[in-house]
């Protein structure tokens, strides 16, 4: 049962991130960091997304890393 | 989709690319957790921010080292769990891993005693979930979640 509510779950995810609108900051390497945020609009702007980019772009820089990023937030209760 | 392995820490810190797939380093993992943890701290610490919700995600922050990851392979998931230590940053893997086959209706538990064979598991991993852990007065029903999708866009 448990391992059917986290399949259930991860397919929730997956749909509800499909369907949301992700913003898109760049990385000192020219690359994006994409974060999809599924809690309520008016909550976006008390999260710091630059600093997240920032921190993203020293790793990047520190291993190498040649990538772009996507993060998606759903935090619920079950 | 170009796959990601794990490498063991401290061997190198840069990727490494070798018959198409791409090498990272433990640490290199350990590092965006801790920057998505920070992501959420500031959230946390926004006193505009309702209390209900920064309590929830707190919480999570703080107190949550159990990580679920699951890959899709062909028709099949592979889902597999274990817990991050902050300090050292170490990930630390469960043995056995989860297996669901819709098209076989296939669900079942594998245990996997190998360590190398679980971390090339994580090589294709595209969803990274961190979770609380489970409310002891209701054991095998998880409290709240929190998701997160990571995706490194190795594609």
């Amino acid at each position: 049962m448990k391992r059917f509510t986290v399949l259930v779950l991860l397919i929730c995810i997956s749909l509800a991130s499909a369907m949301a609108q992700p913003a898109s900051y760049p990385l000192a390497n020219s690359k994006v960091l994409k974060i999809t945020n599924l809690l309520q609009a008016r909550f976006h702007p008390m999260f710091n997304n630059e600093v997240l980019a920032n921190q993203l772009s020293q790793i990047s820089e520190r291993f190498d890393l040649d990538t772009n990023f996507e993060l998606a937030l759903n935090p619920s209760n079950t | 989709m170009q796959s990601i392995r794990v490498a063991p820490d401290n061997s190198y810190f840069r990727p490494q690319e070798s018959k198409g797939e791409i090498t990272l380093s433990l640490r290199a993992h350990a590092s965006t957790i801790q920057a998505i943890i920070l992501w959420l701290l500031s959230f946390t610490n926004n006193a505009e921010a309702p209390q209900e919700l920064r309590t929830l995600l707190l919480s999570a922050a703080r107190t949550s080292t159990r990580f679920v990851v699951a890959t899709d392979v062909a028709d099949a998931t592979i889902v597999m769990s274990g817990s991050y230590d902050t300090s050292p940053s170490r990930i630390n893997f469960d043995q056995s891993v989860q297996y669901h086959d819709v098209s076989k209706a296939i669900f079942t538990t594998i245990n996997m005693p190998r360590i190398p064979a679980i971390l090339n598991l994580l090589s294709n991993a595209d969803i990274m979930t961190l979770e609380l852990p489970e409310n002891p007065a209701n054991p095998g029903v998880l409290r709240d979640f929190l998701h997160l999708l990571k995706i490194y866009g190795l594609r």
